[in-house]
């Protein structure tokens, strides 16, 4: 093990926030009960918000973003864990308010870890990441509320995204019709390997809709909100429900109560950085063992520490499909 | 069963789009076609009532018409093997008192499957107390409960308590320990609410949040919304993290201005309540609840019983103007 490690620090200058990749040594790293050598983190859109310095998700600087991690432990002052675990971080403000994934060293609370999940490498993990257990936290609330393949299709918006990627593969997987809303129609092939049956055009939900419109959907995973949601919220069938975890299409939601009072839908709001460590476990488990790993293996590509900035941009820009893991020994 | 005449409230629009309220002799052949004729002792009047009375197309499209979307009475003739001559029976929602001829008469006919048989426990009268309001109210409350707000999680909100949906609403939740927040009315009823068994009473402009953030300090672990508009969205973002809020009316305003940013945020899942359409076999769980753990000890509290259809008039007033507490029942015959 060298003294010294990279990793990406943001820091403000001037009112502008820059990042660049440090040499760091431990001492640099913030107080914590576990030290962990990172192997592998991910890019989710917060993560892309951070590093181009927008949507003030980084509380303080300097910053290492990056909302999740798989890695080894190398100390623990912690009985739950011991040097070699191979643990796994997503959430708990890490990359937003305490140093995050993208280093390849990382000092951290031990209850933020748990244990790599049975049946997954740190590769995998990551190629799920904050997004993938976003997307399994979604199907499980369309359960929860009642959602079954009978009842009619499933609508995932976003779905050349990373929740949207592994959406539409565990909805197709549970035996749903599902229905892929996207913005880039040259994923067509990629939505359709995923198990999506039908494709449609983001522009077509973007429309105003009126209050009610006909009824086209049992359930939905929405991560875009804004005007695709409240469209949705209309073509929402009697009794149907939207899992509803995404504002890449803006925070405002106007919409009326129409589909609520004479539909009874519902709509549940999925969140995932602070989702209870039971309720976390079970989600990976699930993931681990419902998602075909050759459609896994579809959603993601690698990249290096150094390449992150730029991913960030075009992950932003829409010009992404799926997920992106980084790889801290590249 | 012959085709005798009986006394009916019937809502005419007048030449000048004025609408006159009268009550009138109908006969039974003036009823739709239907499985079950049913003898109508009690009807209740709820908001929807009132509109539909008052020549609101987007409740009632046609007229003339007799509203009166609850009905509770005695099956005087039935075509169906479910229902049988004399029970005792009771309808709410679907389209009675809408565009079919509604509870306001000693007469209603209806499709069976629209049709309850009265739960044990329950009078005819006690029904029609709880009528669509209190139904609606039940079903609030089952699905909050079910969607994990539990009494230790703290307290639940109830929007526009003052209200029948509101009044029952806050009842049930007291009886069954939840501690209640209530939002007082336009009137100041606020000693109304406390016995009702509110821990707190906040008025209408402290739920009225005008500041325009996404989120505000978390106060309850739940809300039970009767009145939509900007006091659902104030609701929607005071509610704690992983609560649950039910939205079942629209008093306020149909549109909706909220953000996403509390259901993402804070875990937040908006369930819309709707009684209406209510499938069956919910309907039947909710009655019985009603008539059983949920049954209020106080009924009378929130009750104001009128006479006669004739009474009716005065009421209708108040409710449109925000005006009245609790329940309206009223006697049709018997």
């Amino acid at each position: 093990m060298s003294d010294h490690f990279k990793a990406l620090l943001l820091t403000r200058i001037n009112g502008g926030i820059e990042h660049q990749i440090h040499q760091l040594t431990i001492d640099d790293l913030p107080a914590g009960d576990v030290l962990v050598a990172v192997k592998y983190s991910s890019l989710n859109y917060k993560d892309c918000l951070a590093v181009t310095g927008q949507g003030k998700i980084v509380k303080h600087y300097p910053m290492i973003p990056g909302v999740d991690l798989t890695a080894e432990v190398i100390r623990s002052e912690s009985p739950d864990f011991q040097p070699g675990d191979k643990v796994l971080l997503t959430g708990w403000g890490v990359g937003e308010s305490y140093w995050g994934g993208f280093t390849q060293q990382a000092r951290l609370k031990s209850e933020w870890l748990i244990p790599l999940p049975e049946g997954l490498d740190g590769l995998r993990a990551m190629a799920i990441g904050s997004a993938g257990l976003t997307a399994m936290l979604c199907v499980m609330a369309l359960e929860d509320q009642g959602v079954t393949p009978g009842q009619g299709k499933v609508l995932v918006t976003g779905a050349s995204g990373g929740v949207g990627g592994v959406a539409v593969a565990l909805l197709a997987k549970s035996g749903f019709s599902v229905t892929a809303l996207t913005g880039n129609r040259d994923n067509d092939d990629y939505l359709y390997r995923l198990g999506a049956t039908e494709i449609i055009d983001r522009a077509e939900l973007e429309q105003p809709a009126r209050p009610l419109e006909s009824q086209r959907w049992a359930g939905a995973v929405d991560t875009v909100g804004g005007k695709v949601l409240a469209h949705l919220l209309a073509e929402m069938a009697y009794g149907g429900t939207i899992a509803a975890t995404g504002l890449t299409g803006g925070s405002e939601l106007r919409t009326t109560v129409m589909p609520f009072i004479l539909r009874a839908v519902k709509m549940v709001g999925v969140e995932v950085t602070t989702c209870p460590i039971p309720l976390r476990k079970t989600a990976w488990a699930r993931l681990a063992n419902e998602l075909p790993v050759d459609l896994l293996e579809q959603i993601y590509k690698v990249i290096s520490l150094e390449e992150v900035p730029q991913y960030a941009e075009s992950l932003l820009a829409g010009q992404i499909k799926g997920r992106v893991v980084v790889d801290l020994l590249l | 069963m012959d085709n005798i005449s009986f006394k009916a409230m019937v809502v005419t629009e007048g030449a000048d789009k004025q609408f006159i309220r009268e009550i009138q002799q109908k006969q039974i052949d003036d009823l739709p076609a239907g499985d079950v004729l049913i003898n109508v002792q009690y009807s209740s009047l709820n908001y929807k009532d009132a509109l539909s009375a008052s020549g609101n197309k987007g409740v009632t499209r046609k007229y003339p018409h007799t509203p009166g979307i609850d009905a509770a009475g005695v099956v005087a003739e039935s075509s169906s093997p479910e229902f049988k001559i004399g029970e005792q029976v009771l309808v709410t929602g679907y389209d009675l008192g809408m565009n079919t001829s509604g509870g306001y008469a000693e007469y209603v006919r209806v499709p069976a499957d629209w049709v309850v048989k009265l739960p044990e426990n329950l009078t005819l009268r006690e029904s029609m107390i709880y009528g669509t309001a209190g139904f609606t109210a039940a079903l609030s409350c089952f699905k909050l409960i079910n969607s994990g707000v539990t009494p230790d999680k703290g307290p639940v909100l109830v929007t526009g308590a003052t209200g029948g949906v509101g009044s029952i609403a806050l009842s049930i939740l007291v009886k069954s320990g939840y501690e209640v927040i209530a939002v007082n009315g336009i009137v100041d009823e606020a000693d109304y609410l406390v016995e009702l068994g509110a821990r707190e009473v906040i008025s209408i402009e402290e739920a009225d949040d005008k500041s325009g953030r996404p989120l505000l300090r978390p106060r309850w672990a739940g809300a039970i919304d009767t009145v939509a508009g900007n006091i659902l969205s104030t609701a929607i973002k005071t509610t704690k993290y992983g609560g649950s809020v039910t939205c079942c009316g629209n008093v306020g305003a149909a549109e909706l201005q909220s953000s996403i940013v509390p259901f993402i945020i804070n875990g937040i899942t908006l369930l819309g309540i709707d009684s209406v359409n209510c499938p069956v076999d919910m309907r039947m769980k909710v009655w019985n609840k009603i008539a059983s753990d949920w049954k209020l000890d106080r009924l009378e509290k929130i009750t104001t019983e009128l006479s006669s259809l004739e009474a009716l008039e005065e009421r209708i007033g108040l409710i449109l103007e925000g005006k009245s507490r609790g329940r309206a029942i009223v006697k049709v015959a018997g």
